[in-house]
């Protein structure tokens, strides 16, 4: 069997419930992990510990604020974990908080060379999909005008259309199906069924549960900051269904 | 251990874990040169490319300012030295580069948060991006002394002029180790902005920029040691040996000497400002 491309080995993180956080000397000079968690920190979760293997398409379960999103920033590595390890073989597209990836005074044209840039690809790549990339976000009229003056609907479009065409081998997506108008939303999904056959990984946050059934085999279920059920998807869909309604 | 690979085949091992070692975040860095690339290049297009007046603004700011103390202390109080012009000039490109940067730097990760946040390049480009496009800024702003060395008939110091690439990556680490301290620390600590903002305006006339370090040599011991301990002094001088050699000599110490100290310092703020990037970024992250 192959080598999985996901592997989380007792991952755990920490956020501190006082916005106002200080700088403690102490965090400078000792590491982190070796330092006892003082009062006004908790533990979104820890101890997860799951393996994906390539092609496998997982989808994330559990009520808000159960650390979910924050669980695919960590695979996508733009969070460190305070404990564990997360390891990531292949490449990511993150399709996490779309819209706010754009930068708001650049020209959409100039966005799609910056995203596509720093997710890795070449500038040769990006010229070659470049049509393609502005025909799905259609927004040929507007390719020179600068983000701040699109709809929320035009940059989250444009934003799915450039991180679906990165081509990753393992794609994140965090909630991101419910993007633009019932039309543009069909096309999303797709494009998502598109990929998710050809070998690709996916990890889907979603709390529509047809979205679910539709792409996923596998479900992680997150409560409480521990990992309680992993298994095929409707299990673990049964599992949380019956945790929400039985209490 | 995480190495990401890439359909081009780039492995960025990548350890997201307990302690990121120094070798995996070089070796992250390095294949995500292209990524800096990008940035540094977008960075100056927007400056030069954007507006017909965009190298002329970049310059204006040292020709003003160099103009205007050229007027105040050479022309109203007469303390200038000789060619007081290129003299300024030749102190305020460097001096600006670095200040421009430390400046920047506070915004360097806070500024981009959206972006720092949604793309996993290491963190450190950020901080490389600001260094790397403010010394293309400096590079593009030397024609105008070697103009102005032309017009008052300065010929460079051949053998000083030889060690200025070595003084401008002297400086280029400098800046990087500051700019890395301050990007992380701002983040967590946002009046660092403020704090930064003043002691750059104070450094400036505790620099070598319009005088020269032998004034400072006339001052009792104490002064001096503490003087030397700003890391831009070597560089300044340096900087202006190229076109008044005779500036070390009336200080009387040999480039070496003069350049000593600030290599010291920086090494030891670039690792400082390396080592608190790293344990800072995971709360950092957190709280972009």
């Amino acid at each position: 069997m192959e080598p999985p491309v996901i592997v989380a080995d007792n991952v755990g993180i920490r956020f501190t419930r006082n916005r106002k956080r200080r700088l403690r000397l102490r965090e400078l000079l000792i590491h982190g992990s070796s330092r006892q968690p003082s009062g006004e920190e908790f533990w979104a979760f820890r101890n997860v510990s799951f393996k994906i293997h390539q092609g496998e398409a997982v989808g994330l379960i559990g009520a808000n604020g159960q650390g979910k999103s924050t669980l695919l920033r960590l695979i996508a590595g733009v969070m460190l974990p305070d404990e564990g390890t997360i390891t990531v073989t292949q490449d990511v597209a993150p399709l996490i908080e779309l819209a706010s990836g754009m930068v708001s005074d650049l020209t959409a044209r100039d966005n799609i060379y910056l995203a596509s840039g720093l997710h890795g690809m070449p500038r040769g790549e990006i010229d070659e999909r470049f049509e393609e990339i502005v025909q799905f976000a259609e927004i040929e009229a507007f390719l020179d005008t600068p983000v701040r003056h699109f709809s929320s609907g035009m940059k989250a479009r444009l934003a799915f259309a450039v991180a679906t065409r990165l081509d990753a081998p393992i794609i994140l997506v965090d909630e991101v199906l419910s993007v633009g108008d019932r039309r543009f939303r069909k096309k999303c999904q797709e494009r998502m069924e598109e990929m998710v056959g050809g070998g690709r990984t996916f990890f889907l946050v979603s709390h529509s549960e047809s979205d679910l059934k539709r792409f996923c085999t596998r479900g992680l279920y997150l409560r409480d900051g521990q990992l309680v059920c992993d298994g095929p998807l409707d299990d673990t869909l049964a599992k949380y269904a019956e945790e929400v309604s039985g209490g | 251990m995480v190495a990401i690979r890439d359909p081009g085949g780039r492995v960025a091992p990548n350890r997201v874990g307990s302690e990121r070692s120094t070798r995996a975040r070089v070796r992250a860095i390095m294949t995500h040169r292209p990524e800096l690339k990008l940035l540094i290049t977008r960075d100056l297009k927007v400056k030069y490319e954007k507006s017909v007046l965009g190298y002329v603004w970049s310059i204006l700011e040292p020709l003003l300012l160099a103009t205007v103390y050229f007027f105040v202390f050479g022309v109203i109080m007469g303390v200038g030295t000789e060619d007081y012009l290129v003299y300024l000039l030749a102190g305020m490109l460097p001096w600006l580069w670095a200040s421009s940067t430390i400046n920047g730097s506070t915004g360097a990760l806070t500024g981009q948060a959206r972006l720092v946040k949604t793309t996993s390049v290491p963190r450190e480009i950020w901080v490389l991006r600001l260094v790397g496009a403010r010394w293309v800024d400096f590079a593009l702003s030397l024609p105008v002394l070697v103009l102005f060395a032309i017009l008052y008939r300065r010929a460079p110091h051949l053998g000083h002029l030889a060690l200025l690439p070595f003084v401008m990556i002297v400086q280029a680490i400098l800046l990087t180790g500051i700019a890395l301290l301050l990007a992380s620390i701002t983040v967590l600590f946002r009046d660092v902005k403020n704090v930064v903002k003043i002691v750059m305006r104070l450094l400036f006339y505790f620099s070598p920029i319009l005088y020269g370090f032998e004034k400072i040599q006339k001052l009792p011991d104490v002064v001096v040691q503490f003087y030397t301990l700003n890391p831009f002094v070597g560089i300044l001088e340096l900087n202006r040996a190229v076109w008044f050699p005779d500036e070390l000599q009336k200080a009387g110490i040999s480039w070496v000497s003069a350049v000593l100290p600030t290599i010291v310092l920086t090494g030891a703020l670039f690792v400082l400002g390396w080592t608190v990037f790293g344990r800072l970024e995971r709360a950092v992250l957190k709280e972009l």
